[in-house]
């Protein structure tokens, strides 16, 4: 146990100070996940829209309520502030996505039956000023209908023109062109969907760097050293593959929280289930790792064939191009990345627990016959003359 | 009383035969060379005797226990200098010290106190919070030795530790070797430098293609190459009835002519009585000396006598 837990410890401090490694494991899934995530994401995030009302007049208050109404939530997030320049500010420094000013005369012009506008300023994101935009001009094309109306018809028209909300859902509708609609993820969100392709590809380099370190370290005979000393030589190779285990764990827990509180991924609440799949993967992945380690002679083959085979897995089973592995067929189940992604996105779409555990098992066994080769072929990757 | 036994040791790979039937014993307190060209078995040898590799046949003891039955109180009194720079680059000399000698047990106060004595040792205790990848060759070489010493074993086995470094480190490596002996560790020291081995060894095995072919002090093996000496003469004119009158001589084993007979290479037998009859055969034919040379019998002209073939012929 000693031995295991200082071989491990220094695996672990040789690791942490190899800087570019770390940035490949912890960095780049984010990365990628942020930029499949969010140009095939068809969902807009609720824009800020910084609002100063300088109207004092009796529309002040409908104009107020309909700012705080529950329904333009999901589109704009409206903070008030207290003259034009900070709107100005706001938007020109980035802390909104898009202003709205309300002139101090529009409740008179209302009451005079005359048509308003708002004066609006445009932030750094088209889409959202296109969502906010839609909003504001929604709302303003009701009520200068219901000002005409009062016009024409009289002051009875004009009960409840401040106070109705129409549906904010119904104002607005923005997606991109080239995203397609939801379905092309399924029931989850793109974000979610590659959240999860590269959670599952990523988790499993972890796993590759213990058997690098396995066959660099007999390479550099520092394997063979520790083959002399007076301890389990087992407990050593254990240790060695663990501390690589040590940075898929912590890899997860790097790409969970990071695309849960930066991106707001939802990963569907389910953290022990999550942490089972990644164990998982983290298991199958080292195990094929040390098995194509036992058939290559160097670092470099050994590299190439699990690069190969890794990003094979992660494109038939759907990792690059959403929703490939319904036209593979059987393919693409025949690997460790579909049933991992599947028992992930099935927490995170709340599938039924059965649908779940079920996939989980499949990787489990995925896991246990890929861990049995990898025992079996292990004296081939660390012993000099086995 | 022998540390190291070494009775009847075989390995084999398949049908290949590296090690034939290897006996000899090393007392405590010895720097044992091994002395053999590259493949040997010089390292496979080592290897079985640190339980690297298994044994075909025959039995290796360290301090009586059994390596076959007890590999782990062998590993226990032995620590070894592998041939490769077996050290961590990612860690600092500390940590690579302190790391070797946490798996041979050390722990707390007596950790860290031979840690720095080990360091010191080496002469990298001021480098010990670098890291390898900023030493010279030597200094790796030198911390490669530090992590084999911090449990201070009673055997020392040092699989060719000067191989590509500097002079200077070399000679550090060697009065290391020397000092570890005189507190007290035995030594075992391969190498196909016989200049080394001849330098600090007390005892020498000669090995070629597994078998030892000689084994004693270095008194005893030079006994074994005779009283043959080699002498050099390099004269101002070539005289073929010189050179014939010198290669008549009873006590001239062979003579080489070279440089048109100019240089003229010869073996001999008791050379200081020879010396004055060859050097009147010169004289008579008025033939002017221009150099001499006396070259002593060494482990080199031993190995090339016991095996036809140089040291460090591949």
């Amino acid at each position: 146990m000693r031995t295991w837990w200082i071989t491990l410890t220094y695996e672990w401090i040789k690791m942490s100070r190899m800087h570019a490694l770390l940035v490949v494991l912890a960095a780049l899934p984010l990365l990628l996940i942020y930029l499949l995530g969010s140009a095939f994401d068809s969902e807009i995030k609720p824009a800020k829209v910084a609002v100063y009302n300088a109207d004092q007049g009796a529309m002040r208050e409908g104009v107020d309520a309909f700012w705080q109404g529950a329904d333009i939530l999901p589109y704009v997030r409206p903070a008030v502030l207290s003259s034009e320049a900070r709107v100005r500010e706001a938007v020109q420094g980035g802390t909104a996505d898009y202003g709205v000013i309300i002139p101090a005369d529009y409740s008179d012009k209302l009451a005079a039956g005359e048509s308003v506008s708002w004066h609006t300023f445009d932030g750094h994101d088209g889409r959202k000023n296109i969502a906010a935009h839609s909003i504001v001009r929604s709302y303003l094309s009701q009520v200068n209908m219901k000002a005409a109306a009062f016009k024409v018809l009289g002051p009875e028209s004009l009960s409840g023109l401040e106070s109705r909300h129409t549906d904010a859902a119904a104002l607005v509708k923005v997606q991109t062109l080239g995203g397609g609609s939801d379905q092309s993820f399924g029931s989850i969100s793109a974000i979610q969907y590659y959240s999860v392709a590269y959670l599952v590809m990523f988790l499993q380099y972890g796993g590759m760097t213990g058997a690098i370190s396995l066959l660099r370290q007999k390479r550099e005979g520092t394997l063979q050293r520790l083959y002399g000393i007076p301890a389990s030589f087992s407990a050593v190779v254990a240790g060695i593959i663990s501390g690589a285990a040590l940075l898929g764990v912590m890899q997860t827990i790097i790409i969970i929280v990071f695309t849960k509180y930066v991106y707001g991924v939802d990963w569907g609440g389910a953290y022990w289930g999550i942490a089972l799949i990644s164990l998982l993967t983290i298991i199958a992945g080292s195990g094929l790792a040390l098995t194509i380690a036992s058939f290559a002679n160097t670092v470099k083959t050994m590299q190439t064939l699990f690069n190969t085979m890794l990003f094979s897995m992660t494109f038939v089973s759907g990792g690059m191009i959403a929703m490939i592995q319904n036209k593979l067929g059987l393919i693409s189940k025949l690997n460790i990345n579909f049933w991992a992604n599947a028992a992930l996105r099935g927490l995170m779409d709340g599938s039924s627990r059965v649908l779940v555990w079920q996939n989980i098992g499949i990787l489990a066994a995925i896991a246990a016959v890929l861990a049995i080769f990898a025992i079996i072929r292990l004296p081939k990757v660390v012993k000099q003359h086995a | 009383m022998s540390l190291v036994t070494f009775k009847d040791v075989v390995k084999k790979y398949d049908s290949t035969i590296t090690v034939n039937h290897l006996t000899f014993d090393i007392g405590e307190g010895e720097i044992f060379g091994l002395l053999g060209p590259n493949g040997a078995g010089k390292s496979t040898s080592i290897h079985m005797l640190s339980g690297l590799l298994p044994l075909s046949g025959g039995e290796i003891t360290v301090g009586g226990h059994s390596i076959r039955k007890q590999p782990l109180e062998v590993k226990r009194l032995i620590g070894l200098v592998p041939q490769e720079l077996a050290i961590y680059d990612m860690l600092t000399a500390w940590e690579n010290v302190s790391f070797f000698a946490k798996l041979y047990g050390l722990r707390g106060k007596l950790l860290k106190e031979r840690v720095e004595e080990s360091l010191q040792f080496v002469g990298l205790l001021e480098r010990a919070k670098d890291k390898p990848s900023t030493f010279s060759g030597g200094m790796k070489r030198r911390l490669n030795i530090a992590c084999a010493i911090t449990h201070r074993p009673k055997l020392i086995i040092m699989d060719e530790p000067t191989v590509g470094i500097d002079p200077q480190s070399r000679n550090h490596i060697l009065d290391s070797v020397r000092e570890l002996n005189r507190l007290g560790s035995a030594i075992i020291y391969t190498s196909h430098y016989m200049e080394e081995v001849d330098a600090i060894c007390s005892r020498i095995g000669i090995v070629d293609k597994g078998k030892l072919i000689a084994c004693g002090s270095k008194e005893q093996l030079r006994q074994q190459v005779g009283q043959e000496e080699r002498i050099i003469f390099e004269v101002d004119q070539a005289h073929q009835a010189a050179a014939k009158e010198m290669g008549e001589h009873p006590a001239v084993k062979q003579i080489d002519e070279q440089d048109g007979q100019r240089r003229l290479e010869v073996t001999v037998k008791d050379s200081p009585s020879v010396l004055q009859d060859l050097l009147f055969i010169l004289q008579k034919h008025g033939i002017s000396l221009r150099q001499l040379t006396r070259v002593e019998p060494n482990l080199e002209s031993l190995f090339l006598q016991l095996t036809g073939r140089s040291l460090r012929d591949e």
